[in-house]
């Protein structure tokens, strides 16, 4: 006991800082790193540029947690119609079903969405859709459609899980409904680990593509020629000339040390841009990791 | 388990549907491809060089032209001068008609075209693919011996240090500072994506060769951390089962110790395998190869998709990418439908290849064989 | 010793075969090219040639010629194995331990098998020496056993007459079910050779008793509609079921209604991250809604004065025994007309047997028909008499 309170103090200084929770330590080095950067950017930045900023960010993770919420509802309706089809007498629809979401996880990402953006765009262009709002949203519902085959997958591979022990044929004969087998106790009561770092991996993987799909577009611009505006995200910030140059001199940099202060004062826009995105991601990643390892998923 | 032939025919027959309706699209095109029959009169008119339609002398000469060609009367060749202005200018003003004299269609000449810029893709992607693979699988195993070994991570050893000798070791060990950072920026590195990694480098190197192509296709979007994470949890699960356990209590190597010869030696982290006999590692990786390759196909879309946005955003001409993007940007869609079925079959046939592997390893413990 | 040390071995299928009969060397056969999987070879089966493995590592030990004695532990080796390979295993291990190879440390709930050392291998108890482990307030503690205390209650044990109900069976089975390539028939009632059909009457508590890998839970999931079998034909309340029958029927007239089960393995058939009382809650009868109802319920089986908080703890914080017990409950409460027990005193002590055995009889006596299957042959033999007990044999 006596050497277990002196070394306390001690293991608390280490775990203050690296603690075993690694989700937790870093979402809270995610926000804390946002918020560093908002602040130097209040302090370095000229004022339209940090508010577009700010637009971008807050579009980014508006589309972002909309793919999360939409993939999620897909991924959970598609699960539940291959439950349905996975008998005998369905034999049929259910491998057309599966052949069908198996041929759409085959289109890579980036080709689905930009097919989707062409359609996107002809729809703005026809001013059906004018609220930058709605544009951001579809957006968003856009990308789900080519990510939400993961979540499909989560939660077929719990349901698999489970049937594969007695779990589910014990409650099945205890007269239990087969939905809340399925939907209370294998997913809500056992699986909400697991539907949390896909969550956050899913947030992730949708800032990857809107940003990549945005500079992709925007990028566009040079030839004369434009698919359409739209709403600025983190991706559009990045392509957008200032941008780039900014970017451009950090390679400039690694041979000129003497241009180093400047990426941070003089280049700040495009530097910020590249770094919250890259940032984000990182720390998305981590926060996943981290559930992974504590819930040992 | 499903037969070889089984697993040939599903993909063949995805592949097959997928063409069907690719080519149906290309019909339908095709017919709707054809500008409304005035505006494709005043489209061809206007290809004639020698005509000036807007000097006097020369729009009386073609009314009167018309008139005796097409039999027509004065008022039919008047509408048709009409389609011919609005034309005129709308090709001046609007962007998109612009180049509209080039505007491609999908003939022999143009798939022709398309046919070097999509081998050279495949190509770079195959080399992608397997050094994506193998530097996963190094780097995974990497991390799961360190993670056995019990090693902490430099900043936490840096922390630990400082903890005990205060001071002077903050100073005498900055050198695991600076691991530490090193190591911050290559995780960086390895998720920024493809463009900025690009950009930043863009002054320095020339950036438009394919070596470059292949090192970003490799080495940013992420793709090469989360293979390697994936494998590495299938490592961290496997580890975690009875049977090591048990294997450990009936005497295999368990010293993760890297470089020594009760260890893990370096080359068996490149080739796992026969190296590793006796070493429970080796029943631990065997048993996590086999959950690989399904992932491995699940990221095969993810490894083209990395690919794609490096050569749309690095506009790079001539690549089979950047040629695309510039047909949705004038869409010409039947290309666009082309070069995304190609994709799509690189994809498919990359699963193909998985499947037949995870065929190939399961086969041996499978009882119906 | 590492482990590979048996692949010199000159006769590999002597090492695995030891504990199989001579008449069982057929389905040896079948299953020596086979790769392990969850379902092939059976439990049984794999257990076997594990203990048979152990054996030759046991001799190879001795015969390295280390002074030192060596020490061997053996976790619930007889888990899943049926009587007649449990007494080779036993007659086994007390043959290497006579010639001096090493300590043996024997981890197990089986209890009959003191019954056993008592009669074959009397010479032996004085080097026998019983422990239970025990867990209470103070955590973890380990207190003699007598044996003596379980073979009194056994020889006490009387089979209780069962009245014999007249008019048509609740269930009857026909002989010659077919399913994974295998014929399957009951042999019985009683040591009777002859064919017969299973039948079940209400209040009827029949015992299913079967060599180790020859099925019996795959019976019982084909009668309870779980598994589709290429072939089998059962009556049940008059109603005559069989391989076509659509599953639907199962789920929609009689899971949880008519019949229902208990599955051998409670740490996969309860949710470990519900508490006890939502485990009871979920069922689809009226009595588990009430907090009254539940803990009426699980005063059957548990102590009364730790009921409050056994009823909010978490499954997964249960001991194996009180777990086995709650998995028990559950279909209990359901007082359906049919009950399937499948290995109920699984993972249970000694009081508790005799607290589960006294509620089985209590659900008999309140007219349910019961199907108990079991390899713990000494308890239920002396229970159930032998004109309700059937035998499981492949034709």
């Amino acid at each position: 006991m006596m050497s277990d309170t002196r070394r306390h103090p001690r293991r608390q200084f280490a775990s203050f800082f690296l603690p075993d929770r690694k989700d937790l330590l870093w979402t809270v080095i995610w926000i804390g790193g946002l918020v560093i950067v908002w602040v130097w950017f209040l302090l370095f930045l000229n004022e339209p540029a940090r508010l577009r900023m700010q637009t971008a960010m807050a579009d980014t993770l508006l589309s972002a947690g909309t793919v999360v919420v939409s993939a999620f509802l897909m991924g959970w309706g598609s699960a539940m119609l291959l439950h349905l089809l996975d008998r005998p007498k369905r034999k049929r629809l259910y491998l057309a079903a599966t052949f069908l979401l198996n041929l759409l996880r085959s289109v890579p990402q980036i080709i689905g969405m930009l097919l989707g953006y062409t359609l996107l765009a002809a729809l703005v262009r026809g001013e059906t859709m004018r609220s930058e709002f709605l544009q951001v949203l579809a957006a968003g519902f856009l990308t789900s459609l080519v990510v939400f085959q993961e979540v499909t997958d989560v939660i077929q591979e719990r349901i698999r899980h489970y049937r594969e022990m007695d779990f589910v044929s014990a409650l099945l004969v205890c007269g239990v409904p087969e939905f809340t087998i399925i939907n209370r106790e294998i997913l809500w009561k056992n699986s909400v680990a697991h539907l949390v770092q896909k969550a956050v991996s899913v947030f992730g993987r949708a800032i990857f593509l809107v940003c990549s799909i945005d500079f992709i577009i925007s990028v566009g611009l040079s030839t004369e020629v434009s698919l359409t505006n739209f709403p600025p995200t983190l991706g559009s910030m990045l392509a957008s000339l200032d941008s780039k140059q900014d970017i451009l001199v950090i390679g400039s940099a690694l041979t000129e040390p003497g241009l180093l202060p400047s990426l941070f004062f003089e280049h700040l826009q495009g530097i910020g841009v590249a770094f919250v995105t890259v940032f984000t991601l990182v720390c998305l990643y981590r926060i996943s990791n981290g559930l992974v390892e504590r819930h040992r998923l | 388990m499903q037969s070889l032939r089984h697993i040939v025919i599903e993909h063949l027959f995805s592949i097959g549907i997928v063409a069907l309706v690719v080519a149906g699209i290309l019909l339908l095109l095709r017919d709707s491809h054809g500008l409304p029959p005035e505006e494709e009169r005043a489209h061809r008119f206007l290809q004639i060089d020698s005509v000036d339609y807007t000097s006097q002398l020369d729009r009386a000469l073609f009314r009167d032209a018309y008139c005796d060609i097409a039999g027509a009367s004065l008022a039919k060749a008047d509408s048709v001068l009409g389609a011919i202005d609005r034309r005129r200018i709308e090709e001046f003003t609007n962007p998109e008609l612009k180049q509209g004299g080039e505007r491609k269609t999908l003939t022999w000449e143009t798939a022709a075209e398309i046919l070097p810029m999509f081998a050279a893709f495949a190509a770079v992607y195959v080399i992608v693919l397997l050094v994506t693979v193998t530097a996963a699988r190094t780097l995974a195993l990497y991390r799961f011996v360190r993670r056995q070994s019990g090693r902490w991570s430099a900043l936490r050893r840096y922390l630990a240090s400082v903890e005990r000798g205060g001071m002077a070791a903050a100073i005498s060990h900055a050198g695991l500072l600076v691991n530490a950072f090193l190591r911050g920026v290559a995780v960086m590195i390895l998720f920024s994506p493809s463009y900025v990694v690009a950009y930043a480098l863009r002054t320095r190197f020339d950036t438009d060769n394919a070596l470059f192509m292949i090192v970003l296709g490799v080495f940013t979007n992420g793709v090469l951390i989360t293979l390697s994470n994936k494998f590495s949890t299938l490592l961290d699960a496997e580890s975690r089962k009875g049977y090591v356990q048990t294997g450990l209590v009936k005497g295999l190597r368990s010293s993760y110790e890297l470089g020594r010869s009760r260890g893990i030696s370096w080359m068996s982290l490149l080739r796992p395998g026969r190296r590793l006999q006796g070493h429970v590692l080796r029943d631990i990786y065997c048993n996590a190869e086999i959950q690989l390759i399904p992932a491995l196909k699940e990221h095969a879309a993810f490894m083209v998709t990395g690919l794609v946005i490096i050569e749309m955003a690095l506009n790079i001409k001539g690549h089979l990418c950047y040629a695309m993007l510039q047909h949705i940007l004038y869409r010409e869609y039947d290309l666009v439908l082309l070069i995304a079925f190609g994709i799509f079959g690189v994809v498919k046939l990359t699963e193909l290849g998985a499947d037949v592997w995870h065929w190939l390893l399961d086969r041996r413990y499978t009882n119906d064989v | 010793m590492r482990e590979g040390d048996l692949a010199a071995c000159d006769d590999p299928v002597r090492v695995v075969g030891t504990l199989w009969g001579e008449d069982e060397q057929r389905d040896l056969a079948r299953i020596l090219p086979v790769f392990p999987t969850a379902y092939r070879p059976s439990g049984g089966e794999k257990q076997r040639i594990l203990i048979g493995m152990a054996f030759e590592k046991m001799e190879l030990a001795a015969s390295s010629g280390e002074q030192r004695r060596g020490l061997f532990v053996f976790d619930e080796p007889t888990g899943s194995l049926d009587r007649e390979a449990r007494d080779r295993f036993l007659d086994g291990l007390f043959g290497h331990y006579r010639h001096g190879k090493g300590t043996i440390l024997l981890i197990t709930h089986d209890y009959s098998m003191i019954g056993y050392v008592r009669k074959r291998h009397p010479a032996m108890e004085q080097h026998v020496s019983y422990r239970e482990l025990r867990r209470d307030g103070a955590g973890l503690s380990l207190a003699d056993f007598r044996p003596a205390d379980y073979l009194q209650w056994l020889e006490g044990i009387r089979p209780k007459v069962t009245k014999h109900v007249s008019g048509p069976p609740l269930l009857s089975v026909e002989s010659g079910l077919r399913i994974f390539g295998k014929k399957l028939g009951f042999h019985g009632p009683g040591d009777s050779r002859e064919r017969s059909h299973l039948e079940i009457r209400s209040g009827d508590l029949v015992y299913l008793k079967a060599r180790s890998g020859a099925g019996k839970t795959t019976v019982a999931k084909i009668i309870i509609g779980l598994q589709r079998a290429d072939y089998f034909r059962m009556n049940f309340d008059g109603i005559r079921l069989g391989e076509v029958s659509p599953p639907r029927y199962w789920e929609k007239k009689l899971w949880g209604k008519k019949m229902t089960m208990v599955f051998q393995h409670a740490d996969e058939a309860l949710n470990l991250k519900s508490t006890v009382e939502q485990s009871l809650a979920i069922l689809p009868v009226e009595s588990t809604q009430t907090e009254e109802g539940r803990r009426g319920i699980l005063a059957s089986l548990f102590d009364d004065g730790s009921l409050p908080a056994l009823a909010r703890k978490r499954v997964s914080y249960l001991s194996g025994g009180q777990k086995q017990r709650l998995n028990l409950l559950r279909a209990f409460a359901l007082s359906t007309s049919f009950l399937i027990l499948d290995e109920p005193l699984n993972a249970l002590d000694f009081r508790s047997i005799t607290r589960v055995l006294q509620a089985i009889e209590r659900r008999r006596e309140l007219g349910q028909g019961i199907l108990l299957i079991s390899h713990n042959e000494d308890i239920f033999q002396a229970l159930i008499p032998p004109e309700s007990t059937y035998t499981l044999v492949e034709e």
